[in-house]
């Protein structure tokens, strides 16, 4: 099966990016594909390249990156959600003439026609929120 | 099913103004519909305050919904359902809200829910 995972909590704030990210490893496992994950709302926080949890907690990141070089698992940050939030890639940062951007490696920053386009292609969207 | 487009149920289910995941929920309607997706939205529990006419935002420096989901006509989105029981709790009629829908009892958002493919929760 396909599935798409929409992720609308914030990495460290709640359970709910470790189940997601426990669902995905475990839908890879038996044969499955993800197709995309799509990081909504407070989802958009992941993408920040800056975060730096205590040392003895798992790091969200870290595992989505792992994912996303392992097995070619496409990670999309909303744009709207991102701005708003302070995540911005390069370009972003450019375009709103702020010094610095902190988007993670292998996080694209889409529209939310991705998110569609993601539901049409899938058999399955599986959302992840608090 | 591979690009053809599932029937989406969008459930709104969060007061307008504590959160912005309201917010998140009508922007993700106004872009389905701009996709040409088939979509219907329900209002649901703590969601039908979401529908109250005349908010005054503005004293808690928010942004007034109402007038983006006002636009939900404007694209078409016409698929209304409102939770009746929802309604009741709140001690609000229809009459109160400045959309029209369908209000619906909970047997009614059960085939709801079973009738679409996939169903988005903001």
């Amino acid at each position: 099966m396909k599935f798409t995972l929409l992720i609308m909590a914030a990495p460290q704030s709640c359970q709910a990016q470790q189940t997601a990210l426990r669902f995905a490893k475990a839908s890879i496992a038996s044969g499955h594909e993800i197709y995309r994950v799509f990081f909504y709302n407070d989802g958009a926080l992941t993408g920040n390249d800056l975060q730096t949890p205590p040392q003895d907690e798992a790091s969200h990141l870290e595992a989505w990156q792992q994912l996303a070089e392992e097995f070619n698992v496409e990670l999309c940050v909303c744009v709207a959600s991102a701005l708003k939030r302070g995540i911005l890639s390069q370009e972003e940062a450019q375009r709103y003439n702020h010094d610095s951007s902190n988007l993670s490696s292998h996080f694209n920053i889409v529209g939310l026609g991705q998110l569609i386009d993601a539901q049409n292609q899938s058999d399955r969207v599986i959302s992840f929120a608090r | 099913m591979p690009d053809k487009r599932p029937t989406t149920l969008i459930i709104f289910r969060q007061p307008p103004y504590a959160s912005d995941i309201s917010k998140s929920g009508i922007d993700y309607a106004l872009a389905a519909a701009v996709f040409e997706q088939a979509i219907s939205c329900l209002f649901m529990g703590k969601g039908v305050l979401q529908l109250l006419a005349e908010q005054n935002p503005k004293t808690i420096q928010q942004k007034n919904i109402e007038k983006v989901l006002q636009a939900f006509a404007m694209y078409d989105i016409d698929k209304l359902y409102i939770d009746a029981q929802a309604l009741k709790q709140y001690q609000l009629k229809q009459e109160q809200l400045y959309i029209n829908g369908q209000a619906i009892n909970e047997q009614d958002i059960q085939n709801l829910i079973q009738e679409h493919q996939q169903i988005l929760s903001f």
